[in-house]
């Protein structure tokens, strides 16, 4: 979920970095238009990757591990992007009454890679196993909300007692609290299930996972090499794989990825280096695709420290921001101003929710002299990550519309950025970011936001705030659900604990082999509707 | 001469024990958890991030967690990375991509380094002399990081005789990379056995031997140049640590899937399983090799004695 980067050399931390994003969606062609009729299935690309933290689900929380998982399994749910909701993938529909209780009907055909079906029970087992302690899975604290999760993790129980096995293709799901989203964030890696195989030796199998999902491993993970796949016949969805083959390239610098692509020894490239934004028309002409995306950046405060607790001083510092100048002059456009904290890319996203982050220097220089905002300034950023241009020219706005006289800046290497956040020992604005792994507006704020929670850098806590998400998570339908959610944002933006800068616009291109490439708002390629031409 | 070499090696000992305590210290020194870095953001879970710290042994003092790394380095074990892939295999997937880079590096600053060395001795102030002089200023001049993305774009892309990236195509995806990480050696060899061949060839036995009525080549090649090669080769040896630093860049730049790529990212990560396993591996490699570039010279130079 955070982005830490956004520049190359960072892919190759994907590792620290935390991107996660993860959820999924791709176990089907969601939305988005599906390949032409006539498509015609067949051949064999490659695509630009990441080395992969690993390949393991429940310990997969990085984009580059992630988009490789999302094609070697499938799920109970994916999500629709046009719409927001969940769709069945191995689950064929699913009821609940309280939000609480759920019942999920699996389908009976699908299979592993290696021929073991995929039942209720194999849910079971694989979560069971992702939240045991001992197996040290990374994603473990996405089943917080599961009864019977805190035990497990404390050692007192085996197995999450909310995790119940009606029959093979019955599951039945209870959680600590209502919980609306839950066939949404289904859709994540961390819940995708496992073959028995796996848990006897995880650290082997991730070197070739086999899983249920569209492709299979064609060989090893070749480690900084490549990752390859074929397509699995005995896939029972409505809509397999396009391509036979599919090769992830793991490269270390993307810009020898983009020298590879325009030589054609690539086919795909999810993201381009940032300088080559200005050149990229003239390099790929149509073979390139811009595509919104969840990637949300935004300067935290820490609101443990006495000047950042008047949220006049907050509405100032936002409006004293000029994001479109900074976008223009430092990502070459690449980037949309936030002016809301629920990303573009949700339906229930507004354009106009946010009333300090239009650019307004004379308003904010007032209201900041008012407030009594300080005069002397640090800024906190991870380093080697792209962020110093930016950081620093917000950091000019501010002395040119605010009058602060004095701005340091603290660059730190990642690990050590957050031991200072851990310790509440940041003394200025942060930066930080955030991508969706599942596309509900609950995970663009709850997670953030809500008091006491885990990424809740800002230290910051309003109870109507938080009332209001939980009411949202227990609301049956969506359309009051959605309104709650807005309502909860309309405080966030008011509260201001963060100045929403803006989100990332990708920037995919591809050579002339390859036909109806498509990003969806996690930043993932959907590269199993990708049309070999030639 | 036997003994020489078994002191040396005794001597391997304490060099190595001393390298990989001070960079297992070094990377223990580094600030911030490694394990709360994992996941970003978005921490994990007290209990996992405790299994982690214990599988890992990131709980002991400095002393324990060196003596248990060191415990299974002696039974071979280089211990695993934090998502548990052993370091042996990423040792035993990389060697052979490092080597053969090193191998194509050293060739071509070796042999088109001496060649324009030699060429230039021979024919002093003339054309071939001056290009060397100049090109090899040139070439010492632009650091191997530039000169890599220079090269890649041209010789990669716009020409197309060379691939841009990756070991798909065996020994001659190492070309390219290998010319670049040799690019200032190679200048640096040119001129140091210019310079040295010329002393010698003013020398009273290339006198002698001339005036004896041997060819010009064998005068030049058995004599002068022999003589000659002994400040190259000392060079040469004190060079392999430069370049080890070069793969670091360069397997970044051309996508080699090498060891120093996996030292950077293993600094970045502060895995120090996996910095300790490779450094100490390069430690041996050098110390080995500077043995032998120490045994070279008695070949080189008949009067050299190690007792």
């Amino acid at each position: 979920m955070i982005i830490k980067k956004t520049g190359t050399r960072a892919a190759i931390l994907a590792a620290t970095v935390a991107l996660v994003a993860a959820a999924c969606g791709s176990d089907d062609d969601d939305s988005t238009d599906a390949p032409d009729e006539a498509a015609e299935s067949g051949g064999e690309f490659t695509i630009y990757n990441c080395e992969p933290q690993n390949l393991m689900t429940g310990n997969s929380s990085e984009v580059c591990g992630s988009s490789v998982l999302e094609q070697l399994y499938s799920g109970l749910t994916a999500v629709d992007y046009d719409t927001g909701e969940a769709y069945g993938v191995v689950a064929t529909d699913w009821e609940t009454e309280d939000n609480v209780t759920w019942t999920f009907n699996l389908r009976d055909d699908f299979t592993f890679h290696n021929g073991d079906p995929v039942t209720a029970q194999t849910f079971a087992d694989t979560w069971n196993w992702v939240v045991d302690p001992d197996n040290a899975q990374q994603n473990a604290n996405f089943y917080d909300k599961i009864l019977g999760y805190e035990d497990v993790i404390n050692g007192d129980a085996e197995e999450l007692e909310g995790v119940r096995v009606i029959d093979d293709t019955t599951l039945e799901i209870e959680l600590n609290e209502p919980f609306s989203p839950l066939p949404i964030m289904l859709s994540y890696t961390g819940f995708y299930p496992l073959p028995d195989e796996a848990f006897e030796d995880i650290e082997a199998f991730q070197e070739s996972p086999i899983g249920n999902g569209r492709y299979q491993m064609d060989g090893e993970w070749q480690h900084d090499v490549e990752i390859a796949m074929e397509r699995y016949e005995d896939w029972p969805g409505d809509d397999p794989g396009v391509a036979d083959r599919i090769v992830w390239r793991i490269y270390d610098d993307i810009n020898t990825a983009y020298l590879d692509v325009q030589a054609g020894e690539l086919d795909v490239l999810k993201q381009i280096p940032p300088e080559r934004e200005t050149t990229v028309e003239n390099d790929f002409g149509e073979n390139l695709v811009r595509t919104d995306t969840s990637s949300f950046t935004y300067m935290g405060f820490p609101l443990y420290q006495e000047e950042f607790q008047d949220p006049d001083v907050r509405h100032a510092m936002s409006m004293a921001i000029d994001r479109q100048a900074i976008i223009d002059a430092i990502f070459n456009g690449a980037r949309s101003p936030a002016t809301a904290v629920i990303p573009p890319v949700l339906p229930q996203h507004r354009e106009d929710a946010c009333d300090y982050c239009h650019f307004d220097p004379e308003a904010a220089a007032e209201m900041y002299d008012e407030a009594g905002g300080p005069d002397e300034l640090t800024l906190y950023f991870n380093s080697g990550a792209g962020h110093e241009d930016w950081v620093e020219a917000i950091a000019n706005q501010w002395q040119e519309n605010l009058g602060v006289e004095e701005i340091s800046f603290e660059d730190l290497e990642f690990a050590q950025y957050l031991d200072l956040h851990d310790n509440a020992e940041v003394t200025g604005p942060f930066r930080l970011g955030w991508v969706l792994s599942y596309p509900s507006p609950q995970y663009a704020m709850e997670p953030i936001y809500t008091t006491g929670v885990s990424s809740n850098y800002t230290h910051y806590s309003n109870e109507e705030f938080d009332n209001l998400i939980t009411e949202a998570n227990g609301v049956q339908d969506q359309a009051e659900a959605d309104a709650l959610y807005q309502e909860a944002e309309d405080i966030l933006l008011e509260d201001l604990p963060i100045i929403p800068l803006w989100y990332e616009t990708r920037t995919t291109v591809h050579t002339d082999r390859v036909s109806n490439v498509e990003v969806d708002p996690r930043t993932f390629v959907r590269v199993e509707q990708i049309q070999v031409t030639e | 001469m036997k003994r020489y070499v078994i002191r040396r090696l005794l001597q391997f000992l304490p060099v190595v024990i001393g390298a990989t305590f001070i960079i297992f210290a070094l990377v223990f020194a580094i600030p911030g958890d490694p394990i709360r870095a994992l996941s970003g953001d978005r921490p994990l879970s007290d209990a996992v991030q405790e299994t982690l710290r214990e599988r890992y042994n990131l709980n002991d003092p400095l002393l324990i967690q060196y003596g248990k790394y060191m415990l299974g380095l002696l039974q071979g074990d280089f211990g695993t990375t934090f998502s548990g892939r052993p370091v042996n295999d990423i040792i035993v997937q990389r060697v052979p991509v490092s080597i053969r880079l090193a191998v194509s590096a050293l060739v071509i600053q070796g042999v088109i380094g001496g060649l324009a060395g030699i060429l230039a001795a021979l024919r002093r102030q003339g054309f071939v002399d001056s290009l060397v002089q100049v090109s090899t200023t040139v070439l010492v001049a632009i650091p191997t990081l530039v000169l890599g993305m220079i090269g890649q774009v041209v010789f990669g892309l716009h020409l197309g005789w060379f691939p841009i990236a990756g070991i798909d195509q065996g020994w001659y995806s190492y070309i390219l990379p290998g010319a670049m990480l040799a690019s200032t050696s190679m200048a640096l060899v040119a001129r140091l056995l210019r310079t040295s061949l010329l002393e010698n060839l003013r020398a009273d036995y290339v006198r002698m031997a001339t005036a004896k009525g041997l060819s010009r080549t064998r005068v030049v090649g058995r004599h002068a140049l022999r003589n000659s090669l002994i400040p190259v080769v000392t060079f040469l040896g004190a060079d392999l640590g430069t370049m080890l630093s070069g793969t670091v860049i360069i397997e970044g730049i051309f996508n080699l899937p090498g060891l120093g790529r996996e030292v950077f990212r293993g600094i970045q990560q502060q895995e120090g399983t996996v910095v300790v396993g490779i450094v100490t591996l390069f430690v041996l490699v050098f110390v080995t090799l500077s043995l032998v570039i120490d045994l070279l010279y008695a070949y080189l130079d008949p009067r050299i004695r190690y007792d």
